[in-house]
């Protein structure tokens, strides 16, 4: 009779040993059966704050986060904002570098029916017998065979083949390159002086070698001179444009009493360039399809 | 003790567990949130006799039980191993420091905890009748309820503290007799 007797220590000892064989044996489904009305009861109870204190705290935490979020966001948004101002007056100082170049260009051609398209370098050919590279424009804007490309105001080569939207530039940084050139003085110099010569690149210095004749022309040439194309080849608004500066004038080792040799540096590098400018005259089709825009 | 008050507050511990889930819970792979009954149970292992300590923390358990969706028992269990541990080493601390509450706290949630893994990862055992729980990987349970404890145990503090602001309402024994409760070794 007495290990019937209800004393809360066997009460207690019963009851754990009830909750052991229930965590480890019965299955879930029967534990969540009898189970349910104390859970209801319980949730019955405590739901009605749970609730609340739950809407409270996710306001909370919501207002929180977005407040949050929204500054991070604003500072994103200001850095970004302060990099495109960067970036675009970056693009603008150099528009007016550009602009300035184009207009000593068309000043100096001194042709109005000129149309100047520029174009961005898509590859600098490695083919060392012939040296070219691919820019972005082509036939359908324009570009055809035998167009002067240049960048501001020194000559680059001219367009040697067309795609739809692709042209490819022929360098005058070319071993096959044999220019017929004018050495002439710069243009804060009174003395106007002017020597034709033949311009060959030699590709080991990367610079145009001429020979000029020491008694006719020797005095007539000096260090800073610059080169302009003067080939009836080439078409005449390449003319203008500058080959390069003279930066050396040499003996002649084969005839020095006769012959001088000038070293004729270009001011552009074809593996640096980035944009180029296509010079194409306004012919009678351009014409049209201006009139047509 | 006045199991009244006690209910009354094991309820309170429990909305508040599940409502400021929202807000205290650190949301991740392992969705943290601290426990408020726990705390509740240590301190009541803290502060009054073994027999109230053991019924108090086997009633939090089923709490936390009923609420969870647990088989029912194992968390009686944990919590009734974690009020074992408390008493047992209750003479070590000081029983209305909130840093105390806070670091048994955090040695009883290990041992619940370990218990409470221990016995579902058991259930999958092929020798016992029950059914394993879908999804229940020990390593990353233990993983996840190590944070739990910390979390706890850390929350402690301040509901130790008002524990121990609320010690006339409970009615414990040293109370009753008339001893003081700052800085009194139970032993």
């Amino acid at each position: 009779m007495r290990l019937l007797s209800f004393h809360p220590r066997r009460i207690f000892v019963l009851l754990v040993v009830l909750l052991l064989i229930n965590s480890l044996c019965v299955p879930l489904s029967v534990s969540k059966w009898y189970s349910k009305w104390p859970a209801s009861l319980l949730e019955t109870l405590t739901v009605p704050f749970t609730r609340r204190l739950n809407g409270a705290s996710n306001r909370i935490r919501d207002g929180f986060s977005r407040d949050r979020t929204d500054a991070v966001e604003a500072i994103a948004d200001s850095q970004r904002l302060h990099r495109i101002v960067l970036k675009l007056r970056q693009e603008l100082v150099e528009a007016h570098q550009e602009i300035e170049r184009l207009s000593g260009v068309r000043q100096r051609f001194a042709l109005t029916e000129m149309k100047i398209l520029a174009a961005h370098v898509v590859s600098v050919g490695t083919d060392q017998l012939r040296r070219t590279l691919t820019i972005d424009r082509g036939a359908l804007r324009g570009v055809r065979q035998g167009h002067v490309v240049g960048v501001g105001l020194d000559l680059v080569g001219r367009v040697a083949s067309t795609g739809p939207s692709t042209a490819t530039v022929q360098l005058i940084m070319d071993r096959a390159t044999d220019l017929t050139a004018y050495v002439v003085s710069p243009i804060d110099d009174v003395s106007q002086r002017l020597v034709a010569t033949q311009l060959r690149y030699d590709a080991n210095r990367g610079v145009f070698v001429g020979n000029v004749s020491q008694s006719r022309d020797g005095d007539n040439v000096r260090v800073g001179d610059y080169a302009l194309p003067a080939d009836p080849r080439w078409p005449d608004e390449a003319r203008q444009l500058i080959v390069g500066y003279v930066v050396a004038i040499e003996k002649h080792e084969d005839n020095p009493s006769l012959l001088r040799r000038i070293i004729v540096k270009p001011q552009s590098d074809p593996a640096k360039l980035t944009k180029v400018f296509v010079f194409m005259p306004v012919t009678a089709d351009l014409l049209g399809e201006a009139t047509n825009r | 003790m006045r199991w009244p008050v006690f209910i009354i507050i094991a309820l309170t511990m429990l909305v508040l567990e599940k409502g400021l889930r929202g807000l205290l819970g650190i949301p991740g792979a392992f969705g943290v949130s601290p426990s408020f009954l726990l705390p509740l149970a240590v301190f009541v292992a803290l502060s009054t006799s073994r027999g109230a300590a053991m019924w108090a923390a086997l009633f939090l358990g089923l709490l936390v039980d009923l609420t969870a969706d647990m088989p029912l028992g194992s968390a009686c269990l944990g919590y009734l191993a974690a009020a074992l541990v408390t008493f047992e080493l209750r003479g070590l601390v000081f029983r209305d420091s909130p840093l105390a509450i806070a670091l048994m706290v955090f040695a009883a949630g290990i041992v619940a905890h370990l218990v409470i893994v221990a016995l579902v990862t058991l259930r999958g055992a092929a020798w016992l009748p029950a059914d394993a729980l879908v999804d229940w990987y020990a390593s990353e349970q233990f993983v996840r309820r190590f944070f739990v404890v910390l979390y706890s145990a850390a929350l402690a503090l301040p509901l130790g503290t008002v524990f121990v602001w609320l010690d006339p309402l409970w009615g414990f024994d040293h109370h009753a007799t008339g001893a003081h409760p700052r800085r009194k070794r139970i032993t």
